[in-house]
């Protein structure tokens, strides 16, 4: 966890910032491992597999679709969990995993929910449907707009921290009850929705796994180079911190000897 | 806890009094709401072979927006008062219970909401007519939705509390947190009114654990989303 | 619990705002029973330290232990809350509430004794009218008393005075300066951050200049420090208290000698102001409870010693206020550390400790 870009201080302090990027030998596997995945599921979801017999070719949209919203819902849970850990045990660490976390499942977020609209045309017609699914992540993605939005008050670091972080638990624990009421709410409504009346062969089974493995691997490249990007922010701060303190301490000797009597 | 909670009521409860905003002020925005609503969907409206007018069928919907909107208002006066002046400081100081202060606020801005509900339903019903059915279940959705309101509104009041985009933000987190206790809220009041009853109690329930969890959370989390303020 | 010498001891304390460190390194050892003085230039920290030592902020590095409490551990840090007193520059009163409201309020939730308050009040000069007044449509000055005496009603082991001079009238300052004195009797611990420098250094026993967030090595603080040195903390008789200050304002700037101390401290209680109540000797007797006389046999004995020739016209009515706070039915024990809650649930509630 403790990088090896601890020593960015020492950077900054003797001269320009020269960092040393965000990438590892993990995050190099990785990132092959993603443009392979996402190679292969073009070919798949594109070319090998085809058209569905309800659906046709639009079926393709579900291979990117789902996985991505699956991604989003992996993401805000390791907002949640980080959040708790952070409000135990209070180190800086948990707190940028979870604010890493979260906007890369915003991110995703926002594709799912583009992905849906295109989806929509060819199905109902129109790019906006109020189903279930579509409705409650459009609410479950202003929610953690807001989470992102309380993540950049103007407040002290350590305030805005605890409260992201309360933030990130209730969040998470209100998607459940908003799917449930928007679910509840359509409930008489109920329209044709991804993956509910989709029959898939194997070809188109596959097509959706390698799907899963490509935005989960793409999700975590992502995650590990935005945390990397916060923590050297983090050590930023601090370093600067270091600087501030210097000339803080400079204030004083120079012209407080004599204690200003104002 | 509970005398806490008390006390910071009784203060919030003593602030409106003396200076009457929910009242003289966010009251009469709430009507304001009915009427715009009014004036956008046309009494006229109707679908054709329709028995009722559009504006009677969404009425209840109607009617828990400009609550919400009221709501809100309120929320946001509730922390203004804490927040000037140092006093989360004198709060911490005083070594008050976080629970307590959020029960205290939660049940003072409740009570507002509630009387806000009151008079609004009474404006609504006026001006948008529809007969009412169970008057049972219209009281309980009234009561179990204002406590809802009242404590996931408080929760995200105390969030963006001291800061100064707060009236911007503030509206943002708390709407689509509330989303489920709008639909309950409008789906259980439509039941009360255009029946079957029994179409409501699902969403009470709801509604119900929605605002156990906000109090719930709200309890245990109020000391850290106060604290160094 | 039991502090083992110093009431404030900061070591290399970094405290931020935001990311400013408002305070960069600093080190500070008050003695119980002192009065510092802090001064320095706008900005230099003050108030930071003043809320530092509340428990308001936390520590970023170095050590800090106040009353005791450890200010690195948040929990500590929250008892620490209840039992420091902080004047600051924020009244923390609720502009639409009546100035009684206001205290009513505050001395519930401090849970403190409004009998207290009222005898602060009446001596502060807002007495009768004034309460129904909102506080919003009061005078700074005004506010600032109202401020005042609800801290003291909390009976604070630490003042923590931000400027208390500040907005005041003649007679208000005087019983500010009178009112410390009083407090350190009953041995409290005062920090106070002044401009009014004449009157700060009176009642001051020890000066300290805070400069770019850390204390600067003045002759004059480094001698006073050396002199607390010389006082280490429990083992001499008495800290320099109130009886003192008169020589110190004849002196101003003067670091405060162990001979000041010690010629005017030993006196017993002259006090010739309690006008109107039970005899001082008895409610002195009352603040040094067993335990603490064990520990600080003479600090109190000083205690109640006002200084007769406190050079102010205010002065015997501030007395008389003290006299009516020593006549309440608790005893300022204001020395017991964690114990002292017990003195402010006398009257109503005794579910107050919430967990």
């Amino acid at each position: 966890m403790t990088d090896t870009k601890l020593e960015i201080g020492h950077e900054l302090s003797s001269g320009g910032l020269t960092t040393t990027g965000t990438g590892s030998k993990v995050t190099k596997v990785l990132g092959v491992a993603a443009l392979v995945a996402i190679g292969l599921q073009l070919l798949f979801g594109l070319y090998y597999s085809g058209p569905e017999v309800v659906q046709g070719e639009a079926v393709r949209l579900f291979y990117v679709h789902v996985p991505s919203v699956l991604t989003a819902y992996l993401g805000f849970g390791i907002t949640l969990v980080a959040s708790i850990i952070y409000l135990r045990k209070g180190s800086q660490f948990w707190d940028l995993v979870a604010g890493s976390a979260a906007e890369i499942a915003v991110l995703f977020c926002a594709f799912t929910l583009f992905t849906g609209a295109v989806w929509g045309k060819p199905t109902w017609g129109v790019y906006w449907q109020w189903d279930p699914r579509l409705t409650s992540t459009t609410v479950m993605f202003v929610m953690y707009l807001g989470y992102l939005a309380v993540r950049r008050l103007d407040l002290e670091p350590r305030v805005r921290s605890r409260r992201a972080a309360v933030l990130g638990i209730v969040s998470f624990l209100n998607v459940i009850i908003v799917h449930y009421s928007v679910d509840w709410w359509r409930g008489l409504h109920q329209q044709a929705t991804f993956g509910v009346d989709t029959k898939l062969d194997g070809l188109m089974l596959f097509s959706f796994f390698l799907g899963l493995v490509a935005f989960t691997v793409v999700f975590a490249w992502l995650l590990i180079h935005r945390f990397r990007v916060s923590w050297l922010e983090h050590q930023l701060r601090l370093a600067r911190l270091d600087e501030a303190l210097v000339e803080r301490r400079a204030e004083g000797t120079i012209d407080g000897t004599t204690g200003a009597i104002s | 806890m509970i005398r806490d909670a008390v006390l910071i009521a009784k203060k919030d409860l003593r602030i409106e009094f003396s200076t009457r905003v929910t009242l003289a002020q966010i009251l009469p925005f709430g009507i304001l709401n009915l009427l715009l609503y009014g004036f956008a969907l046309s009494p006229d409206l109707k679908v054709v072979g329709a028995e009722r007018s559009v504006l009677e069928q969404v009425a209840p919907g109607l009617f828990w927006l400009a609550v919400l909107f009221a709501a809100i208002m309120a929320l946001g006066r509730s922390f203004a008062i804490e927040a000037a002046d140092g006093k989360l400081d004198a709060l911490q100081m005083a070594g008050i219970d976080p629970a307590g202060v959020f029960l205290g606020k939660t049940a003072a801005v409740a009570l507002q909401i509630f009387l806000l509900e009151v008079v609004l339903g009474l404006a609504a019903w006026v001006m948008f007519g529809p007969p009412l059915g169970s008057a049972m279940l219209l009281v309980t959705t009234v009561l179990i939705t204002t406590a809802a309101i009242a404590a996931a509104g408080t929760l995200y009041a105390a969030v963006t509390a001291g800061s100064r985009v707060r009236d911007t933000l503030a509206p943002l987190l708390v709407l689509p947190v509330l989303t489920p206790v709008l639909l309950g809220a409008t789906l259980a009041t439509d039941a009360a009114f255009f029946g079957p009853t029994s179409d409501g109690t699902p969403w009470l329930l709801l509604i119900a654990v929605f605002t156990l969890l906000f109090v719930g959370v709200g309890m245990m989390a109020f000391g850290s989303l106060l604290e160094e303020s | 619990m039991v502090h083992s010498g110093h009431i404030i001891e900061l070591s290399d304390a970094v405290a931020l705002l935001g990311d400013f460190p408002a305070l960069a390194g600093l080190d500070l050892e008050v003695a119980k029973g002192e009065v510092i003085c802090v001064e320095g230039p706008n900005g230099a920290g003050k108030s930071t330290l003043l809320r530092l030592c509340a428990g308001l902020l936390p520590l970023h590095t170095g050590s800090g232990v106040v009353l005791g409490k450890d200010l690195a551990n948040r929990d500590e840090r929250r008892e620490l809350r209840r039992q420091a007193g902080l004047l600051a520059h924020e009244t923390f009163l609720y502009d639409e509430l009546s100035i009684i409201d206001n205290i009513t309020f505050w001395a519930k939730a401090n849970r403190s004794d409004l009998s207290t308050i009222e005898p602060v009040l009446d001596r502060l000069g807002l007495d009768g009218r004034l309460r129904t007044v909102k506080a919003r449509d009061l005078s700074a000055g005004q506010r600032r008393r109202t401020s005042l005496a609800i801290m003291i009603s909390r009976r604070p082991h630490i003042w923590l005075l931000d400027e208390p001079h500040a907005a005041l009238d003649q007679a208000g300052k005087d019983a500010v300066d009178s009112l410390i004195k009083q407090a350190v009797g009953f041995g409290a611990t005062v920090l106070l951050a002044s401009h009014d420098r004449r009157r700060a250094r009176a009642v001051a026993t020890r000066v300290v200049n805070v400069s770019g967030g850390r204390i600067l090595q003045t002759p004059a603080s480094e001698q006073s420090e050396s002199s607390v040195e010389a006082t280490e903390p429990v083992a001499v008789e008495e800290p320099p208290s109130l009886a003192s200050t008169p020589a110190v304002s004849a002196l101003p700037g003067r670091p405060i000698t162990k001979g000041f101390v010690n010629s005017s401290t030993t006196s017993e209680t002259t006090d010739n102001s309690a006008t109107s109540s039970p005899s001082p000797d008895a409610a002195t007797e009352d603040g040094s409870s067993p335990d603490e006389q064990t520990k600080e046999p003479k600090r109190v004995i000083g205690a109640t010693n006002e200084p007769v020739e406190e050079p102010t016209d205010s002065d015997d009515s501030v007395d008389d206020l003290f006299a009516d706070l020593l006549a309440a039915e608790r005893p300022p024990s204001l020395l017991d550390d964690g114990a002292t809650k017990t003195t402010s649930i006398s009257d109503d509630d005794p579910a107050k400790e919430t967990p």
